[in-house]
């Protein structure tokens, strides 16, 4: 009876709370209410003559009651409550099928086995516990991320695993159906590549829990790994290159091991290497071989005992250019400095040096010119004839001898052209120059001193900081400490220009050498400026390194050092269609991003450009993708393209102009079919453990899966569902309203008021 | 880019008195003792103009050295030219210094005349050779006549025993690289300059033709500039005195900065 007239069982009422579903601007319908009570209670003061007090109350009571009556059930009264559901929850499960599952300790399984045991159909242990209380849902991820029937699906031969994308695929696909949590089954060796942590709060706030099960050692006992190698990724051809070699081990402390580094098979360098305990980092120049996209493979001496020997490998690579770079070589006063730069960089192929020299007021020499049209009206006065350089070297140039328009375009010319700036000392440079307060100071990495000492002369020993032992520009022998010692027994330079700060963010290379009565003085410091690089070189005579009776006449610190200066000022410096990988090294099936930057002559961005990227695989077969604009980065294109085979692929990007196909330089895509799965690949608890705690879930080790059910079944959202029941048509409602009316239809009758 | 002739003429006449005053600051005499000077401040200048100091056949210690022909006052008058004439950093005195002084490398231009006499040892020879292909550029000036010339040769092959000597075609830079050189003219001693004026040889010895000879590296550049039947030193020297033909040492400024210039941007 009660539930007839209340519509809903009695228990509903008892656990559940009301609310209003009236919408907002209904509630502005409330004074209107009000104001028909007021008109019905008027009218009946109005009757006070024919009527008695106690009848008025008594009628206005009654019609007051069926008017609530009907206000509440237009204010849509809801009543919400949760329910016990009649179907069971669902559980989504995500088996990591990659390739690093398969890897076991001695004598120990491998971590696929804990899935194959747990999650057979017909024995699995975990499987069948789920499937009392759940709905249980498979899915393997791995490269990609699919609904699998059962564990038959499982091959655990994917390459990398993206976790990222497992977790979006599995929520979508479990999308609408009541979702107790998702469980992820996995070694952690993820690359989660999409936005991890924003998936993770949206699955918390929809309250779908993300318990995480780690498979294999956290910790490896015995085991040598690469983690990584740092390349700059082009090098002009015949320069050195600093490679980075990042080295893991655990249980060979102090172990001697070889590291061989081959370009393309061909051995370029091996060297001993102690293993140090934790992480260590080498640093080792390298001399480029021929131009091209170069592959270097970086071997590290495998052990018997090792847990997992394809990590002792990696490859990396590198795009040898052998382009002819300019370098404008402006001079405000014969220097000998520009003779013995030209000198030095006289055979290098690849660099051409054009010098502009005021030898007189008024009046220039032109050096080295590659055209009798070059440099013709002095230094560069359009955007054009300076983008055509790649490096300026500013000599001993006063300030009033580069008029405002010209220090603009050279500050363009850094920041925008990408080109490289060395900025020497010298009488008339940095504040003796009068550059102190004009835009080139603001590029330069060096802070100038306020006051000019015109008169400030003094001879200095060089200092090479940290930085200048690694740097590939100053490595002026075969090594960091050969190098080192190097700098410190060349003869002393003569310094004009008394700098001794260098702007925050700018590295500082060469030094003076402190007394104790003076500070050092920076002679040389670099930063980057936009696009491009800058170099204060603030001695004036570096030549005496090629002069100086204590320099052998074999001795070719001086070359080396102007070539390596000049080609890594220039190597940098971005040609008019420019390709970037995502990757050097993908696994099969997997995705590389390809961007590609299209500028103008005049190196401004070029829109509505349709560059093509080719990728060309090792059977020479082509794939062509055209690259859509970047809606964000004017002039920069993009394309993604899907690689299934493994192999060693060579890219590059084509762009029509005018009537000829221009080209980039090509580089190289390696494609493996692990991937880079063998790396870091112990079980990573912590980003396990983080997974669990930001999806409000919980990370549990193979012994402890039982607790997983527990953990399932304290989410209500799997079980048990959020009800809103309309009670504005309650049969109880049209009752109570009949009955007011007939009440009220019964007492005027009764008083003889009808 | 290179002024007309006439103009530089017109400069170089205006710097007679300031040669004059130079002059009046020397010590009398054409030769002066040599007082080398290689404890400089730091190669706080940019250029020094070297004289080389060698050993010679006919050293007369009274005299200094047939090294020290034309010595300081050449050297002086030609520096106030270079220093007034271009944008050269110079150092404005003179500098001689011993082929055998380690401080010579640190001044990549030297000058060295009378090498007719020039007797080298063995060491000046080595620290000669080494000089040049370290980088330095040695211009040679005033001597005379085929006498002397093989005399240098036997002293150059002490040096370079397997680099010929050749004739700078006159394309080259050095004779454009700040004036224009269309001729290479033969510059007199004071005596001779004087005659010449009154129909006389400008010539000493049978060093009729004025000759510009250089020894290159192996990359095409110039390591010794030799001006033979020329004599570009006494055209410095005299050039404040009356007597002695503009001609001479407007030619004799202009192709000594020449060879300066070309010696510090080659």
């Amino acid at each position: 009876m009660f539930e007839f007239l209340l519509k809903y069982p009695i228990e509903y009422f008892a656990e559940g709370r009301l609310i209003t579903a009236l919408p907002w601007w209904q509630l502005a319908l409330l004074p209107l209410a009000i104001a028909a009570i007021a008109f019905v209670a008027l009218g009946y003061f109005k009757l006070r003559a024919q009527m008695r007090g106690r009848d008025r109350m008594a009628i206005a009571l009654l019609r007051g009651l069926a008017l609530g009556v009907i206000i509440f059930s237009l204010s849509r009264p809801l009543l919400e409550v949760t329910a016990q559901m009649q179907q069971a929850g669902v559980v989504g499960v995500l088996l990591d099928n990659s390739l690093s599952m398969g890897l076991a300790g001695p004598g120990q399984e491998s971590r696929s086995d804990f899935i194959r045991e747990q999650f057979d159909a017909e024995s699995g242990e975990l499987l069948r516990d789920l499937q009392q209380d759940f709905d249980v849902r498979l899915f393997k991820f791995g490269a990609a991320t699919q609904a699998i029937a059962g564990i038959d699906e499982l091959d655990f031969n994917d390459g990398d695993s993206d976790l990222a994308q497992a977790l979006a695929f599995a929520q979508a696909s479990l999308r609408g159906e009541p979702l107790a949590g998702l469980v992820v089954i996995s070694d952690g060796a993820l690359k989660p590549t999409g936005p991890l942590d924003d998936l993770l709060l949206s699955l918390r706030a929809a309250s779908i829990p993300v318990h995480s099960i780690g498979l294999g050692e956290s910790r490896y006992a015995r085991d040598i790994e690469i983690t990584g190698i740092k390349l700059p990724g082009a090098v002009m051809q015949g320069s050195r290159v600093m490679a980075e070699v990042s080295i893991k081990q655990q249980g060979y402390d102090g172990t001697p091991v070889e590291l061989l580094i081959e370009d393309d098979s061909q051995i370029l360098h091996r060297q001993q290497i102690s293993l140090k305990p934790g992480i260590q980092s080498i640093r080792i120049p390298l001399a480029t071989g021929d131009a091209g996209a170069r592959r270097l493979e970086f071997h590290l001496t495998t052990m018997a005992d090792e847990k997992i020997t394809a990590n002792n490998s990696r490859q990396a690579m590198l795009t040898v250019d052998d382009r002819k770079m300019r370098v404008l070589y402006y001079e405000g006063e014969p220097r000998f400095e520009m003779k013995f730069v030209r000198r030095a960089v006289a055979d290098d192929d690849n660099l051409a040096v054009s010098g502009l020299i005021r030898t007189a007021d008024a009046k220039f020499y032109r050096v080295g010119i590659e055209s009798t049209t070059e440099l013709r009206n002095g230094f560069p006065i359009t955007r054009d004839e300076l983008f055509s350089y790649h490096a300026i070297i500013l000599g001993s140039v006063e300030n009033s001898l580069l008029s405002r328009e010209q220090q603009d375009m050279i500050v363009e010319f850094v920041s925008e052209r990408g080109g490289g700036l060395l900025m020497l000392g010298g009488r008339h440079a940095f504040t003796e120059g009068g550059h102190r307060d004009s835009v080139l100071h603001g590029i330069s990495p060096v802070v100038m001193p306020d006051q000019a000492q015109p008169e400030f002369s003094r001879e200095i020993k060089i200092q090479p900081s940290a930085a200048a032992a690694v740097h590939p520009a100053l490595m002026i022998d075969d090594s960091s400490e050969k190098s080192i010692a190097r700098w410190l027994t060349l003869p002393p330079l003569t310094m004009v220009n008394p700098i001794r700060r260098i702007k925050p963010g700018a590295t500082l290379l060469l030094s003076s050498t402190a007394n104790e009565h003076d500070d050092p003085y920076v002679a040389m410091a670099w930063h980057r400026y936009g696009r491009g690089k800058v170099v204060a070189f603030a001695v004036q005579n570096s030549w005496l390194w090629q002069m100086h009776h204590e320099i052998d006449l074999q001795d070719q610190t001086h070359e080396l050092l102007w070539r390596q200066l000049l080609r890594w000022l220039v190597e940098s410096v971005p040609q008019r269609l420019s390709l970037d990988l995502s990757a050097q090294k993908i696994h099969a099936g997997g995705v590389i991003r390809l961007r590609s930057d299209v500028l103008q002559a005049d190196f401004n961005a070029r829109l509505e450009a349709q560059p093509r990227a080719v990728l060309t695989a090792p059977d020479g077969s082509e794939r062509v993708l055209v690259l859509q604009p970047d809606p964000v980065r004017p002039g920069a294109y993009e394309g993604e393209l899907r690689v299934a085979q493994p192999g060693d692929y060579q890219v590059h990007v084509e762009l029509d102009e005018a009537d000829q196909v221009t080209r980039s330089a090509g580089t190289r895509l390696l494609v493996t079919h692990a991937g880079d799965e063998f790396f870091d690949s112990q079980m990573d608890e912590k980003l396990l453990r983080r997974i669990a705690d930001q999806s409000s879930g919980a990370f549990f080790r193979p012994p402890e899966v039982d607790k997983l059910i527990a953990a399932l079944d304290n989410n209500p959202r799997g079980s048990r569902t959020l009800l809103r029941l309309e009670l504005w048509d309650m049969p109880a409602l049209f009752v109570l309203l009949v009955t007011l009316l007939c009440a009220e239809w019964s007492y005027r009758r009764w008083r003889g008021l009808a | 880019m290179n002024h007309a002739k006439p103009f530089s003429v017109l400069l170089i006449a205006c710097l007679l008195p300031a040669l004059a005053i130079a002059q009046s600051l020397q010590q009398a005499g054409p030769r002066q003792a040599a007082s080398p000077t290689t404890d400089l401040p730091g190669n706080s200048h940019e250029f020094y103009f070297t004289r080389a100091i060698y050993s010679g056949e006919f050293d007369d210690y009274d005299e200094g050295g047939r090294w020290a022909v034309d010595f300081p006052k050449a050297d002086h008058q030609f520096l106030v030219a270079l220093q007034r004439l271009s944008a050269v950093d110079a150092y404005g005195s003179d500098n001689a210094v011993e082929l055998t002084d380690p401080g010579l490398r640190r001044f990549p231009l030297l000058y060295a005349v009378e090498v007719g006499s020039m007797s080298l040892t063995p060491a000046e020879a080595l620290a000669l050779r080494n000089y040049l292909l370290a980088g330095g550029l040695l211009v040679i000036d005033d001597f005379w006549g085929s006498w002397a010339w093989d005399q240098f040769l036997t002293q150059m092959q002490m040096v370079f025993p397997d680099r010929a000597i050749v004739e700078v075609p006159p394309e080259h830079p050095v004779f454009n690289v700040f004036y224009n050189i269309d001729r290479v003219i033969q510059v007199p001693n004071v005596r001779q300059g004087w005659e010449a004026q009154h129909g006389g040889p400008t010539h000493e010895y049978d060093g009729i033709v004025p000759h510009v000879r250089g020894i290159f590296d192996d990359d095409g550049r110039l390591m010794v500039l030799i001006n033979w039947n020329t004599d570009l030193g006494d055209a410095w020297e005299w050039a404040d005195n009356p007597d002695y033909p503009l001609k001479f040492s407007t030619y004799a400024f202009e192709i000594g900065i020449n060879f300066v210039i070309y010696g510090m941007t080659h």
